[in-house]
């Protein structure tokens, strides 16, 4: 009988072991090392990331009326305002470019050894980043808000997932489209060896009709050592336009030459959420015929 | 060596040793990094939770600012929100000073939260205008206050003049001269408001300097603006403007014509602000900006909304001058693109009064008071 018993323990501790092993390791405790130097790759909207968009293309954007009125009127000329000269992306474009290069870097507590934050620096204006780690609390509405945002990251299955709210109103691409400060940006880093993939969802009570998405790439770059200058500096490039000199075009100005280069419906350009959907190519199909019927028509 | 003596130096040594060995135990205290440019934070939460924000699901963000938050802003400088307006609190070993007593409902929880951050008495109230909003806690607060400075004996910096002679012993309130004409009365007319609310101390020029609490304090008159009384108060060390009525962010530039407030003096409010306020590189942090409503500023903040409230102006003053009617203007949607920001069909301040009003204005001749050439710095 000892024996049997003896027997039927050492299996339950075997098979109950293995089981154990088995079990999947909680979602937070499986982590990859992001830190290190990372160039980017800019192979996904390219046209978009280095040269810069057109004013009035808002393909693939899901705008509202309001974020469409809004970028209508946005005139560059207003970067030539001092006040503005020396801002830089807002995070909600930071990662869009141009670049940016990044370095990542982990923030240990120096007696525990736990990590409390990364950073993330690098690329256009400085992007000079804090990912809390150790579980804080979004602040307070009544807080500021900042061209980088409050950011708290924690890990699900491997992937960092960075939540940012408190974010300054910005472009969410370099032609006034734009998001508003109240928005919520969750962006998920994932790793695969030498590159790193961060696709990143944005919400915006304000200007957007539905979730936009993107995605970016980087590539370890371990000889990359980035120096970074000065931040920038404010500069009246001008000289001539008075303290309050605000440049915007009237209200009802629309842009369709970028529709026009590219032989694509006016309507098509102007963004929304069903542009985000394989559906609408049939309705830019449409649009084609009616737009091509009316010129028909001499309208 | 007598045997009580060894005794002795035995337990010295053992005290010693254990000591440093507590000593060499014990941990460092965590250096816990801050983010770069962000003042402290406030983890008592009245926003919207992250898990909540939605695309094209506007919160009402006025509600959400009711409750009763106090964050330490830069330098000797807390914000109190939610007390109808923001209240401004100066903490310093020379007394406290409050710019602006919010609104009489919330007078008792102010006090509360005054009286947790504060390490002396409150001496002084300074109010950005007249509104209600801003002074309704005047009398009581002053009321728990003191002229005088720590320990009696006269107050430094004159103190609230001869007004103790009047009022008791409580703290001077500072005011534009509008402010007080607004609350009081001639004799044998009623005035609006109870004599313990009426400023003790006031000045009709543009400009009146102040040095409180080890640091200069600058007051501005802005020319109607907001109403003809209104201030704005830069705290030069602690490098903090507090802006009143001049930035009411969570609505669109809050005009009382009624009392001599107009757009473009609100606009040259503004740009006075932007021209004062020096941010870090890059446009962050910097001089930090308190409004009588809504959250912390930076200078971009207040760009963005002297932007807004100068794009909005030319669009109906180009209405205007094509000769549109101010329903057709109102049908134009002229601020379609800033509604979600500072729009609102209800409350004390709705975007259709703002039109209106901007209408008015704008249409008048002659106009009010033309953008300033150069504000002053």
């Amino acid at each position: 009988m000892k024996k049997v018993v003896w027997v039927v323990s050492a299996a339950a501790v075997l098979v109950g072991g293995r089981m154990l092993a088995q079990q999947p390791a909680p979602a937070a405790l499986i982590r990859t090392d992001i830190s290190g130097e990372w160039a980017v790759v800019s192979n996904e909207d390219q046209p978009h990331r280095a040269p810069g968009p057109e004013l009035g293309d808002y393909t693939g954007l899901p705008l509202n009326d309001a974020d469409r009125q809004k970028a209508d009127a946005w005139d560059a000329s207003i970067l030539s305002q001092p006040e503005r000269q020396a801002q830089p992306h807002p995070v909600q474009y930071l990662m869009r470019g141009p670049g940016p290069a990044l370095r990542i870097q982990r923030v240990l507590d120096p007696v525990t050894q736990e990590v409390l934050a990364y950073t993330i620096a690098g690329g256009f204006g400085r992007a000079d980043r804090v990912i809390w780690m150790d579980g804080r609390p979004h602040p307070s509405d009544y807080s500021e808000h900042t061209w980088d945002g409050f950011s708290t990251g924690e890990w699900v299955n491997g992937q960092l997932v960075v939540t940012t709210t408190h974010m300054k109103q910005g472009v969410i691409q370099r032609n006034g489209s734009a998001t508003s400060a109240y928005g919520k940006m969750v962006e998920h880093f994932f790793r695969h060896g030498d590159y790193l993939t961060m696709a990143w969802t944005i919400d915006d009570p304000i200007y957007l009709e539905e979730p936009m998405m993107r995605s970016h790439t980087w590539r370890l770059n371990p000889n990359g050592f980035m120096t970074f200058g000065n931040g920038f500096e404010s500069v009246d490039e001008l000289g001539d336009r008075p303290l309050g000199w605000v440049p915007s075009y009237p209200l009802g100005t629309t842009h369709p030459e970028f529709a026009e280069k590219n032989g694509l419906p006016f309507g098509a350009t102007r963004g929304g959420k069903e542009s985000l959907y394989p559906e609408y190519q049939a309705k830019i199909q449409e649009m084609r015929k009616e737009e091509a019927a009316r010129k028909v028509a001499g309208k | 060596m007598t045997r009580s003596g060894q005794a002795l130096i035995a337990v010295l040594g053992a005290s010693l040793l254990v000591a440093a060995v507590a000593a060499q135990q014990a941990p460092p205290p965590a250096q816990i990094p801050q983010p770069i440019y962000r003042a402290p934070e406030d983890t008592r939460k009245t926003g919207v939770r992250p898990e909540d924000i939605k695309a094209g699901v506007r919160p009402d963000y006025v509600k959400l600012r009711e409750q009763l938050v106090t964050i330490p802003v830069q330098g000797k400088l807390h914000l109190i929100g939610g007390a109808g307006s923001n209240i401004a609190v100066q903490v310093s070993d020379e007394g406290t000073l409050i710019v602006d007593s919010g609104d009489t409902t919330a007078t008792d929880k102010v006090l509360a939260e005054i009286n947790r951050i504060k390490v002396r008495q409150i001496r002084w109230i300074i109010n950005t205008s007249a509104d209600l909003d801003h002074t309704g806690g005047n009398a009581k607060i002053a009321k728990t206050g003191t002229a005088n400075a720590a320990g009696g004996g006269a107050a430094a910096n004159g103190g609230p003049g001869g007004a103790t002679a009047f009022n008791g012993d409580r703290a001077g309130i500072l005011a534009f001269q509008n402010t007080l004409n607004r609350m009081s009365a001639p004799t044998g007319k009623a005035a609006s408001r109870g004599v313990d609310d009426w400023p003790t101390d006031t000045f009709f020029t543009q400009r009146k300097n102040f040095w409180y609490g080890g640091e200069p304090i600058e007051m501005w008159n802005i020319a109607n603006a907001h109403t003809d009384g209104d201030i704005i108060i830069f705290f030069r060390k602690s490098d903090v403007i507090v802006a009143g009525d001049i930035i009411a962010a969570d609505r669109y530039p809050y005009i009382d014509a009624t009392r001599g407030g107009s757009l473009q003096g609100v606009i040259n409010g503004l740009n006075q602000i932007v021209a004062m306020a020096v941010p870090e590189y890059n446009q962050q942090g910097g001089t930090r900006v308190i409004p009588g409503h809504g959250r912390v500023m930076n200078q971009s903040d207040v760009v963005e909304y002297r932007d807004m409230a100068t794009i909005i102006r030319d669009r109906i003053a180009l209405g205007i001058r094509q000769g549109k009617t101010l329903e057709q203007i109102k049908a134009m949607r002229p601020t379609l693109d800033y509604d979600g920001n500072y729009g609102s069909t209800s409350g004390p301040w709705t975007t259709d009064m703002f039109l209106e009003e901007a209408y008015k204005e704008l249409s008048a001749k002659p106009a009010a008071p033309k953008p300033a050439a150069k504000p002053a710095q």
